[in-house]
């Protein structure tokens, strides 16, 4: 793949390990190249710290075993194995009174035998690497006066001091704040840029998202899905794993996946209700409605508006058209059974035109019809079209008009 | 590694142990001037020192109190290596050999090879008695406190804890059902002397001795790796087990051969390397010789004072280490919550 830097494969076959009787990996088998920053997920419990270990050789396997580039871990000497491996548990507040430098220096241990001092040339690459870190400058100074992320951030430090090929990080940035985190995942990648493997466990998921290029998720020892974040992180199999109510949706910034945990909720009254946005009309509403436990469906919607968008991170049923597309008669047929399934329909606050005026029509197909206005005032909305003025004036005639907080509250209360 | 401070710790301290040595020398039943003792020591190394004192001195000097001193300095040493050592292994300060019953399973050796005449077929197996003693009880640590290659750190105590009453009630058991009791067998077997040691059991034991001791100190690289957690010293390549093993040995060994010359004296494995730890920090390449150092000028000074307090009684060394080191050891703890420093709990 790169020329500079010889690929590594990782291949775990049939690796066990169980304490007494409890199985905490279970026959799991990966296939891994360098080159991709992998992150692995799951939920608490999962055995994502003991498949960690166990790639790196600290502990030992019950059964089954890992190879690189077809070598066997265990047929490596200690001194090797570290040569090869750089492991950062999650937990290193540890405290003792001895110069960061020193501790750094602590990763050119396997390159030194028994009686072999540190030279000028393992000094060199320990400040090295504690620059790259962004601690230059801390060499004289004691590890037990650095907070926790510094801490982390010097043992990462000496890890890479070791001059590994595969990188196996537990957490790695559990004590940091934001802008270290961002700094040791740049890392990490950049890591695997230089075509080293680098597997980080990472129990927050939209990290995990961010950073990774690939993702492992493991549940109960075994893994459950492997693949890019789009594969993995989906409502169906987070929901299914960590046993809650999670929403997918995209972080319009970074691009990366955002999972939100969506209360379950209270189940009594359950009527359902038809939400008619548009334009990110129906945001706050849907969000409102959720948190209150309406069953919603939802449309007609163009596609990539924001209240789309939204309805499908929640798992809402809705019917959607292409975008700047306009509402043909055919999909009103079609949005009409979700109108007619539904106790009430909501018409949502969105300005209308030749686009979307016809889910005025949807409306009119309705029962019971709520048109919502951020005024109590008739005709506060905009009209780009003429047609659309005149549905509008039909329909309000056999509606009713709410604000939307009203609406919520009559909705809590029972009232409607 | 502050070296400066370093080297002017160990300069200080040899400076120091050549006067306490000196003064331990003099003092006594029959006081010496330091001059007259310096005298003799170079006469005893065949060098020309003028007129001498009377004979009567010099022998008392030489085959009485020499030795004695001598013994002092390795005991103390011994003992304040193997603290700083099994201290660093399982990162905790209270892990020392008299805590964790090191030097109660050396005790129980000796009294064993006294009581069932082992020593009188061969000297040599009083020492190997000893030695086996404490490397018995320090792997029995180990064991109880080591699941899975991890070594719980508080388990270590726990189990040194019970380990080493449990020795004590075997010794005192021991002494109790042989025939020839004697009160200040029990008192020299758990509080531990100086008195009547010969050049003889010097010699006997320092060929096992000083070996263990320059072994320890080859450890020091492997001490300071430990301090980050044993998951970090596997990973830096580093065989945890193996030197747990041999470290505990080094210790086992050194511990029960200070054990064979003075019985057991507590407080001066678990004081030193941590007094000298807060002097100079956690470097083990620095804290193992300026604690082996410090723990020899520390028990001839013991040893002198139980001398001199009130001449012509003796004040056994371990009651001096004891009433001396206890409310040190509060002290120390004490100003240091003040600082709000919590070097105490995690060395």
């Amino acid at each position: 793949m790169n020329g500079k830097y010889p690929d590594i494969h990782l291949s775990v076959k049939n690796l066990s390990y169980s304490i007494g009787k409890k199985s905490i990996i279970k026959s799991l088998s990966l296939e891994e190249n360098s080159g991709e920053l992998i992150g692995l997920i799951g939920p608490n419990g999962s055995g994502k710290t003991t498949l960690i270990k166990l790639l790196s050789g600290i502990i030992k396997a019950s059964s089954g075993s890992v190879y690189y580039n077809g070598k066997s871990l265990e047929s490596l000497k200690d001194r090797e194995r570290a040569r090869l491996i750089g492991y950062m548990p999650q937990e290193n507040n540890y405290i003792f009174h001895l110069k960061v430098l020193e501790v750094v220096l602590f990763g050119r241990y396997p390159y030194k035998t028994r009686m072999e001092r540190f030279n000028r040339d393992d000094t060199v690459k320990a400040r090295r690497m504690l620059s790259y870190v962004g601690l230059s400058g801390y060499e004289d100074r004691y590890f037990d006066t650095l907070s926790g992320g510094e801490k982390q951030l010097v043992v990462f430090a000496k890890v890479l001091a070791q001059e590994a090929k595969c990188f196996f990080l537990d957490e790695p940035a559990s004590n940091l704040d934001i802008s270290h985190q961002e700094k040791l995942f740049s890392m990490a990648s950049e890591l695997s840029r230089e075509n080293k493997i680098v597997i980080t466990a990472i129990h927050n998921l939209n990290i995990a998202s961010q950073y990774c290029d690939r993702l492992i998720l493991i549940e109960n020892g075994s893994v459950v899905k492997e693949g890019n974040a789009a594969d993995v992180l989906t409502t169906e199999i987070i929901s299914g794993v960590y046993k809650v109510n999670t929403s997918v949706s995209i972080n319009t910034s970074t691009g990366a996946r955002v999972i939100s945990v969506v209360r379950l909720p209270a189940k009594k009254k359950r009527f359902t209700l038809h939400l008619i946005g548009g334009a990110g009309s129906a945001v706050n509403l849907t969000r409102e409605l959720l948190r209150i436990g309406v069953e919603i469906s939802g449309g007609i919607a163009h596609r990539y508006d924001s209240d789309l968008l939204l309805w499908d991170a929640a798992g809402i049923v809705s019917y959607s058209i292409p975008p700047f597309s306009r509402i043909k008669d055919s999909d009103i047929e079609s949005a009409k059974e979700l109108v007619k399934k539904a106790d009430i329909t909501v018409l949502c606050s969105f300005p209308l035109g030749m686009g979307n005026y016809k889910n005025l029509s949807l409306a009119a197909e309705a029962d019971k019809l709520i048109i919502v206005e951020n005024t109590e005032k008739e005709l506060q909305r905009e009209f780009f079209c003429p047609e659309a003025e005149k549905i509008y004036k039909d329909i309000l005639c056999h509606a009713v008009l709410m604000k939307p907080d009203k609406l919520i509250d009559s909705i809590r209360e029972g009232t409607v | 590694m502050n070296v400066r401070i370093f080297r002017r710790t160990i300069a200080s301290l040899f400076l120091i142990l050549i006067v306490v040595f000196i003064f331990a020398l003099g003092i006594g039943s029959v006081r010496v001037s330091p001059r007259i003792i310096v005298k003799i020591l170079f006469h005893s190394l065949g060098i020309d020192a003028g007129t001498l004192p009377e004979m009567k001195f010099i022998s008392i000097i030489l085959f009485v109190r020499l030795p004695r001193v001598i013994a002092a300095l390795l005991v103390g040493a011994s003992l304040a290596a193997a603290g700083a050592a099994t201290q660093g292994l399982f990162r905790n300060p209270m892990a020392s050999p008299d805590i964790l019953g090191i030097s109660a399973g050396g005790g129980l050796g000796a009294v064993i090879a006294i009581h069932t005449g082992l020593i009188f077929i061969n000297i040599n197996f009083f020492p190997l008695a000893t030695i086996a003693g404490s490397l018995a009880a320090s792997f029995s640590i180990y064991a109880i406190a080591s699941h899975r290659g991890i070594t719980s750190l508080l388990f270590v105590v726990i189990a040194g804890m019970a380990i080493s009453s449990f020795l004590n009630g075997l010794i005192s058991a021991v002494l109790l059902f042989s025939k020839e009791y004697e009160i200040s067998q029990f008192i020299f077997w758990t509080m531990g002397g100086l008195d009547g040691i010969r050049w003889e059991q010097i010699v006997l034991l320092l060929p096992f001795l000083l070996p263990a001791l320059a072994g320890l100190f080859f450890f020091s690289r492997e001490l300071n790796i430990l301090m980050l957690g044993e998951e970090n010293a596997r990973s830096t390549g580093m065989n945890v087990e193996q030197v747990k093993k041999l470290v505990l040995a080094l210790s086992g060994i050194v511990t029960g051969l200070s054990v064979a010359l003075s019985g057991t004296i507590g407080f001066v494995g678990l004081l030193i390397p941590h007094f000298f730890r807060l002097l100079l920090g956690s470097d083990y390449r620095m804290l193992m010789p300026v604690s082996a150092l410090g723990g020899a000028v520390f028990l001839v000074l013991c040893d002198l004072l139980g001398r001199s307090i009130m001449p012509p009684f003796e004040i056994r060394v371990g009651i001096i280490t004891s009433i001396l080191g206890a409310p040190y050891l509060i002290f120390l703890i004490l100003r240091y919550q003040r600082h709000d420093v919590n070097n105490l709990t995690i060395s």
